[in-house]
């Protein structure tokens, strides 16, 4: 079973202190999604696009495969923004009988709104591709965010994976028996397993409970955090680089 | 002193099961225990009444000769002097990385983060699992997890540790690095208690063992003691370890001698000396050089031949006296009933917490093995195998070294050990254990390694 999570022990940033791409990452995400020129978000999509794959070295065709699903819908909104929004006249499409009449309030609209969309995935995606989740638990904490809600989604994290391992070797049992042959199987199989699952869930936090309990848990998560601080200079270096964009949207035309 | 004692101990769960009834266990402090019986005869029941997870129907359960309380400060204390590790490493691991998790159980102690720094790298060393601090734990094998797991028990720095079915789920390789690394947590003296279906391993590692059938105890004893009562075992869906059961077979036409064997090692001496003259007349061996009499020879296999050689050879199991003049190329008689004395040297090396392997440079062990010339070389625990690899060496024994040690001593082959910190007195104890037993003098010497 291959996750994306795979690549942020391996990648070629793995050094650069994980708080550091968590706020690169969130900071332009940000500012790409309330860009109001739409060359930003395209700068921004290159930038992430070549830190991801050049500097990282994420293999280029999984990439393509990630970015492929977001920019298929990207470009149905664009045709659908550019021929049913706005209303100054743009340019006609012909098709037998049918004219389609593009707007040019459309278009720019459509321009922007695809293009905030692509940076924004670019930026999530350098996220969930270089940077680890502990890396990202440790930021939450230092923002001091509730302990419920971390300690809660630490656990979710690495439940995930097991319910996961669960549910698969489940599905293997079912189709070694023929669970899954015809339709009606499938369903039976599916909601059996569904079931299955909650109930093992259920029974595996109890025994967790136990485990932790037995090494000292009273009711808050205390684990080892990495807390060596971003350097200085990388700091001005982001926020310059944010700055930069920020600027970008004030001097270019909308 | 006993460091865990249950009295009159029942234990009923929510559902109506009857699990413990009425049980009285004593388990000496520093002792090696292993709690054998089918399945659902309360064992898990046990284990977890021992760090207070369950708390008894009647009946006391008593730590270091105190009743337990379970009011929550006592409740800290008792979780930190026993530790559980549990079956499935997935129940206990659920930090993002193995560092963090290994942290847990100091934190909840509320040490310095200075100091749970210091106790994660060495229960990770320890457990052979440094380098891994900062991989999820979904990234590691089965085997691994369990390592891991144990460092999170083991970095509360436990008096007492229990072990829910250690082996289930490794392989055999790993197996015999669990048996190790629970040796050695025994040699620096916490007791160690494990529930297994394994009955040959509880059979050569335990110092006591209880059984325990629908939630009694039906017996207690020594290995051997336990072992000799076939009913029993049956009785309690058990089996006879291998070594005893083939034991009992040759007993039985009149092959050896009586005394229960724990070993495969015990088993070969009890059939040798039963069989009294070693009779290998009639065996012979290829001669691989020219041979004068009274020269060493070195016997072994080789692509399926027996040879025999003037040096050592990989695969060479026994040394014996050439009897005769024997040319190159002809066969060489071998005489077994002369082999001479093989030596064992255990040479102690520093631990983790004197500073590891950097501790002892690859020279000095060069020179230990140059001057003294062991056939064949074994490291116990983790610091002493990374020592021996330090040397651009391989050990030849990994597991079961003291066994394999005597056995090649009793082939006329030398054997240095090195032996982690106490692992080397209990190398020691071991061979003059195995020596009482069999009725031998495998001489052995302790060699200082910390020069």
């Amino acid at each position: 079973m291959q996750f994306l999570e795979q690549f942020t022990l391996t990648n070629k940033l793995n050094g650069v202190s994980g708080k550091l791409k968590t706020l690169f990452a969130v900071l332009t995400l940000l500012v790409c999604s309330f860009s109001t020129a739409y060359i930003v978000p395209l700068l921004v999509f290159c930038i992430m696009f070549a830190v991801t794959v050049v500097v990282a070295g994420i293999p280029l065709r999984f990439y393509a495969k990630l970015v492929l699903a977001p920019a298929g819908f990207g470009l149905v909104t664009f045709v659908l923004m550019m021929f049913f929004f706005g209303k100054e006249p743009f340019f006609s499409v012909h098709a037998g009988n049918l004219t389609l009449t593009a707007t040019k309030d459309g278009f720019d609209m459509a321009l922007i709104s695809v293009g905030r969309m692509l940076g924004s995935v670019s930026c999530l995606l350098f996220l969930a591709l270089t940077t680890p989740m502990a890396d990202i638990f440790a930021l939450l904490k230092k923002l001091k965010l509730p302990d419920v809600f971390i300690d809660l989604s630490m656990l979710i994290y690495r439940y995930i994976f097991i319910m996961v391992q669960e549910a698969l070797r489940m599905e293997y049992a079912q189709k070694m028996r023929l669970g899954y042959s015809d339709v009606k199987g499938s369903f039976r199989a599916l909601s059996l397993l569904a079931g299955n699952l909650f109930v093992r869930s259920w029974d595996n936090a109890d025994k967790m409970l136990t485990a932790m309990n037995s090494r000292g848990y009273e009711g808050i998560i205390h684990v080892l955090e990495d807390d060596s601080p971003i350097p200085r200079m990388h700091l001005l270096g982001l926020a310059g680089f944010e700055l930069v964009l920020v600027s970008l949207n004030l001097i270019l035309p909308r | 002193m006993h460091a865990l004692e249950t009295v009159d101990v029942d234990f009923r769960y929510p559902n109506g099961a009857h699990a413990l009834q009425g049980v009285n266990i004593k388990i000496r402090t520093s002792s090696k225990i292993a709690i054998l019986g089918p399945n659902g005869a309360g064992k898990s029941t046990l284990l977890y009444l021992f760090n207070a997870t369950l708390r008894p129907t009647s009946g006391t359960v008593r730590l270091n000769g105190a009743p337990m309380k379970y009011d929550s400060s006592s409740l800290r204390s008792i979780r930190q002097k026993v530790g559980v590790v549990f079956q499935n490493p997935d129940e206990q691991l659920f930090a993002p990385t193995v560092k963090q998790d290994v942290s847990f159980g100091p934190l909840n102690l509320r040490l310095s983060v200075e100091e749970v720094e210091k106790r994660v790298s060495e229960s990770l060393d320890l457990v052979g699992m440094s380098g891994f601090e900062n991989l999820p734990p979904h990234n590691l094998s089965t085997g691994e997890k369990k390592k891991v797991a144990i460092a999170g028990v083991l970095a509360m720095e436990p008096e007492i540790m229990v072990f829910d079915e250690p082996l289930s789920g490794l392989d055999p390789k790993g197996q015999a690095d669990l048996t190790e690394l629970l040796d050695q947590l025994n040699a620096d003296g916490k007791t160690i208690i494990v529930t297994t279906h394994r009955m040959d391993f509880a059979a050569e590692w335990a110092d006591e063992i209880w059984i325990l059938k629908n939630g009694k105890v039906t017996k207690k004893g020594v290995p051997n003691e336990i072992f000799s009562d076939m009913s029993l075992i049956h009785g309690a869906n058990l089996q006879v370890p291998m070594p005893i059961q083939t034991h009992n077979e040759l007993y039985l036409r009149g092959f050896c001698n009586k005394q229960v064997p724990l070993s495969v090692l015990e088993l070969v001496e009890s059939v040798i000396e039963y069989s009294g003259e070693n009779d290998y007349t009639g065996h012979y061996a290829l001669a691989k050089e020219d041979f004068a009499p009274l020269d060493d020879c070195f016997i072994g296999f080789e692509n399926g031949v027996l040879v025999a050689s003037r040096d050592d050879f990989k695969n060479c199991f026994a040394r014996c006296r050439c009897t005769g003049q024997v040319h190159k190329g002809k066969e060489i008689p071998i005489d077994l009933s002369d082999v001479p004395e093989g030596k064992v040297w255990i040479v102690r090396t520093p631990g983790a917490a004197d500073g590891g392997a950097e501790m002892m440079p690859a020279t000095v062990v060069r020179g230990l093995i140059d001057s003294r010339k062991p056939n064949r070389i074994g490291a116990m625990g983790t610091v002493a195998k990374s020592i021996v690899k330090n040397t651009g060496l391989n050990y030849d024994f990994g597991s079961e070294v003291v066994n394999s040690a005597v056995s090649a001593s009793r082939r006329g082959l030398s054997t240095m050990i090195f032996a982690t910190g106490k692992m080397a007195d209990l190398a020691a104890k071991r061979i003059a254990y195995l020596n009482q037993r069999m009725g031998e003098e495998i001489s052995f010497q302790m060699v200082d390694g910390e020069l």
